[in-house]
């Protein structure tokens, strides 16, 4: 648990580490709050030149409504949001996609955009901002780029930010009163790592559905969206049509891996997107989350 | 403080109250001294090995130049360096069925598995050493590799070792007078096969030594975070070739052992050799990447077997064939026979077995050593005997209890199929006392109710758990690096004080509470007044170690003793000071006290003062001083503790995720000296059957690329995964006499308890439950393979 030599500068604020992001050239990577970059700089596999901290940005931590929209800093700590009252009442996915985001300590640590700019498919939040179309700031030394989920998550582990930029802001849409959320993973067991994750987001309008977004981790090397079975459920399928949906999509995938596990994957995703979509068209009761 | 004054209030504890844990309020407090934790001063010489990624290959050439190029580098040492320094280890004695292998610390010209080390690099500081390792450049053949041990068994396997032509490293074959026509005339019989995967202990903190060397004094002191010091001691002085009062061998504070830590390895005797070398101190702490490659593994085992019964479902004979994957090394001081010989002796258990036959192979693959892991074979060993009573019951139509019922020893003393004597036991109530504790009828009743499209299953499972096994027993077993009995020094210091060291070592269970509480209790001396070691070779007598569940029975029976010795001595110089008889002398809260006397009393510290002279009175002639006791205890054959487990399980057909909706554990292990503290070894002993049974499993690819190198990879279980567990405790009135171990049931009940839960959900689905590990995934396809091959639509 020695990661191999590398360079560290703590930045003050976001201009000041895309400056001296700039300056140490293209092995140089930020660091948020550590809990996926560090571990894997502790066994060799991630060898960064440098070390830009971002932990002094204080200009990259907030959660503020503008508008229609809720505006998440970079380096918020997903303990702030997951607790945080105007993310609960304008966008209560967050706070469900977070719940299960590892265990306190690792968010009390972990930041949002740390955890977006890793791009590990089975990251909670990565799957709630595809079902929330959400738009990350993406910042460089002469501009700032607004990127749309789909665009931004490219692979496992890759995205969309070149090197010398930053992720400063992370942007989802705030909740109007026809919201409806649902959000579910499943693992081996109760304690283990999310073999599949489903989130979802639509507008209930006239006992149905409307604008459904719909994404799933852990069948694909990224977390995708589902057009198929979003369309089905604006066309009020019932689960036969959703599950045949859900093959439609499945068969749209750029890469597919194959063996038992995949297998039990793609399974085990089907019952999840069904009983997502159940639990979406069901009327919230009693308090909302 | 005058610890002479009388009106000084204390209360000391008796044996068998539950008892807050002396060592938390140090640990809680982040005041903990594990081996990471010492500090021997800027010229030590931190290690990292480098491991070999190839699972079989010819080493060509190791060359580390580039290594010693790096500022800071102390010295790099292949084997070349380590000939004639430190001995090849050789694990095994000659016995029959039993090929003898060694293991050269360092590789010399061969790596049998990923992980087999070839080359140590010492450095000034830890992460240059790591440098270190990946600046040495390695030329190797790359060998086809074996990972299996059915594989390995064939003829045209790749060797691991060049001298062994079938890979197997011990064999051994029995049977019972007259077993085949036995067999054959048995009314009915049942066939199955059953599979183990491997699993790895994984304590928290992984391994790690350091050693000093005093030149001047010759003196060699090493720390090592192991549960066997005192085997340690002895390994270091054979492999080193130094005199055996050269050597001190200490335990920091353990962050657990489970097995893995049991064994002397390779590492401990390069540190321990290197701080001689360099004349500094070297200290090696391993990472869990390193813990997951290297730190010995266990279980991978695999049964034929076939079972003989009445129409009753009284068992008439069990014949059993057993592979056992042992991996590239026999491990010390186990050896190669360790598994498959616990295999068979694991299998009659509580049962009633009068006709007994097996066959038992085990065989080295190009992959991690095995060695000892809570429970050793008996959680298998036991899943399979568990397995076919469960198997007996359906075809007959009757509850699982009822089969159990019909086949449990009740009478004792019993000598089972083996010869090992059960001297007293309570298998029968115990087992009553669990189903009543779980409301057993009501779990049979919430098992039909399948409104939320779960399947349910109840198991009833009785093992026994052979613990406290001393020298004898040991030997028998060819074991012979084992000492089997276990020291305790027991004293009062001139100020009232006590010390006790103890030989075992002391790895997170809580084992100098007990042995405060046993102070406590015989001396009379406050719990805060006792001062306890643990496995200090320099300090207390040598023993054995932590291992197969003999703490309290070898260890805290050495201490009671021990305390009985200090407490005669006591009871004659009080009975001097008071006039009374010493038989009528008695210690509880800080005094000597008087049967039938209440006003009658002196205090310990006024008895040590005497004892040591250190006040005005005079020590009685005829008496010596000191107050202290050195008791070497051995026990002549093991104590048979035992427990049955009743599990409720919901299994979901569509994810195959599985929910434990009621745990009950009821144990036997005798007279209990701190009740708390064997809940919290049932407790987690069953987290780690659990975690057996539905994740943990360690994967070589078949070509012996390890794939389990991380807690990502290699997933255990967290407190969310367990429900509320019943416990309780019941002993027979021979029993309550007698301290038998409990470290280890918990895991070898709920290995076969959640297996044939989840068996008993899944019959329902025509789904044959014999393997594990039993993840979600594993039992979605074992679903769609019997839904494929089920004829019969009209199946439920």
């Amino acid at each position: 648990m020695k990661p191999a030599p590398f360079g560290y500068a703590v930045a003050e604020n976001a201009a000041h580490a895309i400056e001296i992001l700039n300056r140490e050239g293209d092995d140089a990577r930020p660091l948020a709050g550590g809990q996926s970059l560090v571990p894997m700089m502790n066994i060799r596999i991630a060898r960064p030149s440098f070390l830009v901290d971002l932990n002094k940005c204080r200009d990259l931590d907030y959660v503020k409504e503008d508008g229609g929209s809720l505006r998440i800093g970079a380096m918020t700590r997903q303990r702030t949001l997951e607790l945080s009252p105007v993310a609960r009442e304008r966008c209560p996915l967050i706070a469900l996609a977070l719940r299960g985001a590892g265990s306190a300590p690792i968010r009390n640590r972990g930041t949002i955009g740390g955890s977006i700019a890793n791009g590990y498919p089975l990251a909670d939040l990565i799957t709630a901002a595809l079902s929330l179309d959400a738009v990350m700031i993406v910042r460089n030394s002469t501009e700032a780029k607004e990127i749309a989920a789909d665009a931004f998550f490219v692979d496992s582990m890759v995205t969309a930010i070149e090197p010398s930029e930053l992720l400063t802001e992370i942007v989802v849409p705030a909740r109007t009163v026809d919201s409806r959320y649902a959000y579910r993973k499943s693992g081996n067991h109760a304690g283990g790592a999310a073999i599949v994750i489903v989130s979802a987001s639509a507008e209930a309008r006239e006992d149905r559905l409307t604008v459904p977004r719909i994404a799933v981790a852990g069948v694909a090397s990224r977390s995708i969206r589902l057009p198929n079975v979003e369309a089905a459920v604006s066309e009020l399928c019932d689960p036969a049509g959703l599950r045949e949906a859900f093959r439609a999509d499945l068969q749209t995938r750029a890469y597919a891996e194959t063996g038992a596990h995949a297998a039990y994957a793609e399974e085990l995703a089907e019952e999840i997107v069904v009983s997502v979509v159940e639990m979406m068209r069901v009327p919230p009761s009693g308090e909302r989350q | 403080m005058d610890r002479a004054n009388p009106d000084r209030f204390v209360s000391s504890q008796r044996i068998g109250d539950s008892l807050e844990r002396v060592e938390d309020d140090r640990l809680l407090r982040g005041e903990g001294g594990f081996i990471d934790d010492l500090e021997l001063g800027s010229r030590t010489a931190h290690v990292a090995f480098l491991r070999s990624p190839h699972a079989n290959a010819i080493v060509r050439a190791i060359e580390k130049g580039p290594a010693l190029a790096i500022p800071g580098v102390i010295a790099v040492w292949t084997a070349r360096d380590v000939a004639g320094i430190v001995k090849p280890m050789v694990s095994d004695t000659e016995q029959p069925g039993l090929k003898v292998t060694k293991r050269e610390v360092l590789a010399t010209d061969r790596a049998r598995f990923v992980g087999d080390t070839l080359a140590m690099a010492m450095a000034s500081d830890p992460y240059l050493a790591v440098d270190a390792t990946e600046a040495i450049e390695t030329t190797f053949e790359v060998l086809p590799a074996v990972a299996r041990a059915l594989e390995a068994a064939k003829p045209d396997a790749p060797r691991v070792h060049e001298s062994i032509d079938d890979n197997v490293l011990y064999e051994t074959s029995s049977a019972t007078p007259d077993f085949t026509g036995i067999h054959a005339a048995a009314p009915l019989r049942i066939k199955e096969r059953f599979v183990m995967h491997r699993v790895a202990g994984v304590p928290i903190e992984p391994r790690g030594c350091a050693a000093s060397f005093d030149p001047k004094k010759g003196v060699l002191t090493v720390w090592s975070s192991t549960q066997c010091p005192s085997i340690l001691h002895n390994a270091i002085a054979e492999h080193l070739e130094l005199r055996q009062s050269d050597i001190r061998v200490v335990t920091p504070d353990i962050g657990g052992g489970f097995g893995p830590k049991a064994a002397v390895y390779p590492e401990e005797l390069l540190v321990a050799a290197a701080s001689m070398r360099l004349r500094r101190p070297v200290k090696w702490i391993q990472d869990r990447y390193d813990d997951f490659l290297t730190s010995t593994q266990a279980r991978d085992h695999a049964y034929e077997v076939e079972i003989g019964f009445t129409q009753e479902g009284r068992l008439v004979s069990l014949l059993a064939d057993i592979l056992v994957n042992v991996g590239a090394y026999s491990t010390m001081p186990f050896g190669a026979s360790f598994e498959a010989n616990g295999a068979s002796r694991n299998m009659p258990g509580a049962y009633r077995l009068s006709n007994f036959a097996f066959h038992a192979r085990a065989v080295c693959t190009n992959t991690c050593p095995t060695g000892a892991y809570r429970g050793v074979s008996a959680p298998v060993a036991c899943m399979v005997m568990e397995g076919m009573l469960d198997r007996i019951g359906r075809l007959l139509n009757l509850d699982p209890a009822e089969v159990r019922r019909r086949n449990l020893v009740t009478d004792f003393p019993y000598k089972n199929v083996l010869g090992l004597p059960y001297r007293e036991g309570c298998f029968l109530p115990t087992m009553d006392r669990c189903l009543e504790l779980a409301d057993y009828p009501e779990l049979r009743r919430r098992q039909a109710d399948a409104r939320d499209g779960k399947l349910r299953g109840v198991s009833v499972v009785v093992i026994t758990e052979q613990t406290g096994m001393g020298a004898a027993r040991f030997k028998q077993r060819g074991l012979f690096r084992i000492p089997g009995y276990e020291g305790a020094l027991v004293k009062i210091e001139p100020d009232g004080t006590a010390t006790a060291c103890v030989s075992m070592a002391a790895i997170g269970q809580g084992s100098a509470t007990s042995f405060t509480q046993i102070i406590s209790d015989k001396l009379g001396v406050p719990a805060e007044d006792v001062r306890i070691v643990t496995g200090d070779t320099g300090r207390g007598p040598t023993g054995t170690g932590t291992i197969a569940s003999r703490g309290m029975v070898v260890a805290g029976n050495a201490v009671l003793a021990a305390s009985g010795k200090v407490a005669e001595k006591m009871s004659r110089i009080a009975g001097a000071i008071l006039d009374r008889p010493p038989e009528d002398i008695f210690f509880a809260d800080g005094y000597a006290q008087v049967k039938n006397a209440p006003n009658l009393h002196v205090s310990v510290a006024r008895i040590a003062s005497v004892a040591y002279s250190s006040g005005e009175t005079i020590l009685a002639a005829g008496e010596s001083h000191g107050l202290e006791s050195v008791v070497y205890y051995d026990t002549p054959s093991a104590e048979v503790a035992s427990a049955a487990h009743v599990v409720a399980v919901a299994v979901d057909p569509r994810t195959g995720c599985v929910e434990i909706e009621k745990y009950a554990v009821v144990h036997d292990c005798g007279r209990m000296i701190t009740p708390n503290l064997v809940d919290g070894q049932i407790h987690g002993g069953v987290a780690q059957g659990l975690g057996e049974v539905l994740m943990e499993e360690i994967v070589y690819s078949d070509d012996g690329q390890p794939l389990s190198v991380s807690l990502m990879e290699y997933q255990m279980p967290r407190c969310v995964d367990f429900s509320a567990m019943e416990i309780d405790a019941v002993h027979s009135e021979m029993g309550s006499k007698i301290i038998k171990g409990v470290g280890e049931g918990g895991t070898i009940g709920a290995v076969p308890a959640i297996v044939n839960a989840i068996g008993d959900a899944l019959a329902k689905a025509n789904v044959n439950v014999n393997e594990i590990p039993l993840s979600a995934q594993a039992i979605r396809s074992m679903m769609r393979h019997a839904a494929a091959s089920s004829a019969s639509p009209s199946n439920p």
